[in-house]
């Protein structure tokens, strides 16, 4: 039913992955006082994380508000550009990108947010908000774009008739269908969904985040997920990756991230997700402390400040992110 | 899909809504501020009009008819309803054809200041960094000097006319548009719909005209209403001092100015115009203020 809009998406250059982040850095500096212009320090969002997003799967990214996971989406958005590292869209660095190949790299990775009522413009009406992309990208016919319009808004639910109304007129759920079907319109092949059903009621939840596994399905897309609920995570992606004060501390399939944590961190946040059964036996890990500020991270680990297993050895000395076992990989000096 | 059926709104619905919409129509007139927009609709009228509702030409003097009082003191004639000046000018004809040159002084004033001073408002907020830097200290280093004292070295530079009036009134009032706009795009950058429309690929000027410009029409629209009154005083202030409208074209002001030495002996001749003047500005406000509640959420009454 959809037909590929899209063009000149590279294809697939030999074995290069369609996303790839090396190393990558991201500081905001921090101005304070009367010299303004001289920083005052800098908050470290992410501080060198690394991962490959292969087409078709679905990564999950999950830690606590203020471990850099929504600056992670938007390095990978263009919205921020690193300090430091690179991301590799088919090899080539993002930040090489000219003219038309950025505006490929837009077709090719789009995204929804958490905030359904922050974005979409109340002044649009649904069906410039959908058609904007194809807009901007392409030459089609109005009457093409209005074609495309009533078949995304078909395959996120919506009926035709919602394409003349405001924003403002639908529910939280029915928004974020609208914002699906923006980022569908012009086919892309990346969706970032940052924290896609937080904001929504839970008995929502459920129904959009079908839609986007169906979606998936259908046409075969790549999800990077952003969430910090570990149930949608597990549920939804293949690869899951646990994030701490802008380091990936663990990354793995996610039934085995799930079934056998290895890092104390992951460890704490599985313990801490309730149980509806009063039987079950599981094991508590409770962490103490605050998050360390990110302006200021601990030196070595930057779990150590809080891990009930710190050694004299973590406080010195940063973990490097490694295979412990086949396709699970961790940042712990407990098993090195 | 028990909580939340997608909207496949049948045809019986829509028609309903529609219905809704024309009751929403109808509530909003009956809302209107009838006294204010009533009198701007005089007014307008009159500006507009002015060459066919006149009942003399404004310039047509003849001295002895001089100092005519209004129509109902037994001195006065019915030809000259609201009396003569001392050159035996029909004042009632005057005030018509000055509310054209307030009205035009006040519209393209208004027009052009909020035109500049949005439009830089907008890019100084949006960009940041060195534009945002330049044109805020312009906007504050025309601030430091006083307005009235500003338009007197240009009138008498420029030489007073409609333009040199006109061209005042900008310079003077595009600083509060480039404050407001600013503020407003700071806040309105930060909103996802503005992220997602980059990573849609939407160039900057539309991102700035299509997703940001549209937020802050309200709030341009309610400080232009608003700001017509205060320009139409300026106007008025300048024609009194002689630095704005030349004579014999009759502006409110200069009809203000001509009547003050004879308020004791002849008081129609400052009163009308001053009458006419307050009026007008009063229902600019009135309605500015009006609309300031009915764009905004928080005082809507619903």
């Amino acid at each position: 039913m959809i037909a590929a809009h899209t063009n000149g998406v590279p294809a697939a250059t030999g074995s290069a992955p369609l996303l790839q982040l090396e190393e990558v850095r991201k500081y905001f500096p921090v101005r304070r006082g009367l010299a303004w212009w001289r920083p005052a320090g800098q908050v470290k969002a992410v501080d060198g994380v690394s991962l490959t997003i292969d087409e078709g799967t679905t990564i999950g990214l999950v830690g606590e508000s203020g471990c850099g996971k929504t600056t992670v989406a938007k390095l990978l958005l263009l919205l921020e550009t690193p300090t430091d590292g690179a991301i590799r869209f088919y090899g080539k660095d993002v930040r090489q990108l000219r003219g038309r190949e950025v505006q490929t790299y837009r077709q090719t990775v789009q995204a929804v947010f958490q905030d359904p009522f922050s974005s979409l413009n109340p002044r649009m009406r649904v069906r410039d908000i959908v058609a904007e992309p194809l807009v901007v990208h392409t030459k089609l016919s109005s009457q093409e774009v209005r074609t495309r319009v009533g078949e995304v808004l078909d395959v996120v639910g919506l009926s035709s008739h919602s394409r003349d109304l405001f924003p403002h007129e639908f529910s939280g759920g029915q928004r974020q269908r609208i914002a699906i079907a923006r980022a569908m319109s012009l086919n892309p092949k990346v969706l970032v969904l940052d924290e896609p059903v937080s904001a929504l009621d839970v008995s929502i939840r459920a129904q959009i985040l079908n839609l986007l596994m169906d979606i998936q399905r259908q046409y075969h897309l790549t999800y990077l997920l952003i969430a910090h609920d570990l149930a949608i995570v597990e549920h939804v992606s293949t690869l899951c990756g646990v994030m701490y004060l802008g380091t990936l501390v663990e990354l793995s399939e996610s039934r085995e991230l799930y079934g056998n944590a290895l890092h104390p961190y992951t460890k704490a946040l599985i313990s801490a997700v309730p149980i509806p059964d009063p039987e079950a036996n599981v094991e508590s890990l409770p962490i103490s402390g605050e998050i360390p500020s990110p302006l200021n991270p601990p030196s070595g680990c930057r779990f150590h400040t809080r891990c009930p297993f710190a050694m004299p050895r973590c406080s010195a000395e940063i973990p490097l992110l490694r295979a412990v076992q086949p396709g699970h990989q961790v940042a712990c000096h407990l098993f090195d | 899909m028990a909580t939340e059926a997608p909207a496949r709104t049948d045809q019986k619905v829509l028609t309903w809504k529609q219905d809704l919409r024309w009751a929403r129509v109808w509530d909003e007139l009956a809302r209107l501020p009838l006294l204010p927009i009533t009198i701007l609709a005089v007014v307008l009228l009159a500006g507009v009009l002015a060459p066919v509702i006149a009942p003399h030409d404004p310039a047509d003097f003849e001295l002895n008819r001089s100092m005519m009082p209004p129509a109902w003191d037994p001195k006065g004639s019915p030809d000259y309803l609201l009396g003569t000046d001392k050159l035996g000018r029909d004042i009632l004809s005057r005030i018509i054809w000055g509310a054209r040159i307030s009205l035009v002084v006040g519209f393209l004033g208004v027009g052009f200041a909020g035109t500049v001073g949005s439009i830089l408002g907008l890019a100084a907020g949006y960009f940041g960094g060195r534009t945002d830097a330049i044109i805020m200290r312009i906007v504050d280093i025309k601030l430091s000097v006083p307005g009235f004292l500003l338009a007197l070295v240009l009138a008498a530079v420029i030489g007073p006319s409609l333009q040199t009036v006109i061209i005042v009134i900008v310079v003077t009032l595009w600083t509060g548009y480039a404050r407001l706009v600013r503020g407003e795009t700071l806040s309105l950058k930060q909103r996802d719909f503005v992220a997602l429309a980059k990573v849609a690929g939407c160039s900057p000027v539309r991102i700035l005209f299509k997703h940001i410009l549209p937020n802050l029409v309200n709030t341009i629209v309610v400080l232009a209403t608003i700001q017509l009154g205060s320009v139409i005083i300026f106007e008025a202030s300048l024609s009194f001092l002689g630095l704005g409208v030349q004579p014999p074209t009759p502006a409110w002001g200069s009809m203000l100015a001509d009547g003050r030495q004879y308020v004791a002996s002849a008081w129609w001749l400052s009163v009308f115009p001053g009458l006419a003047i307050m009026l007008m500005v009063l229902s600019t406000n009135l309605a500015g203020d009006w609309l300031r509640d009915r764009f905004d959420p928080k005082r809507r009454q619903v």
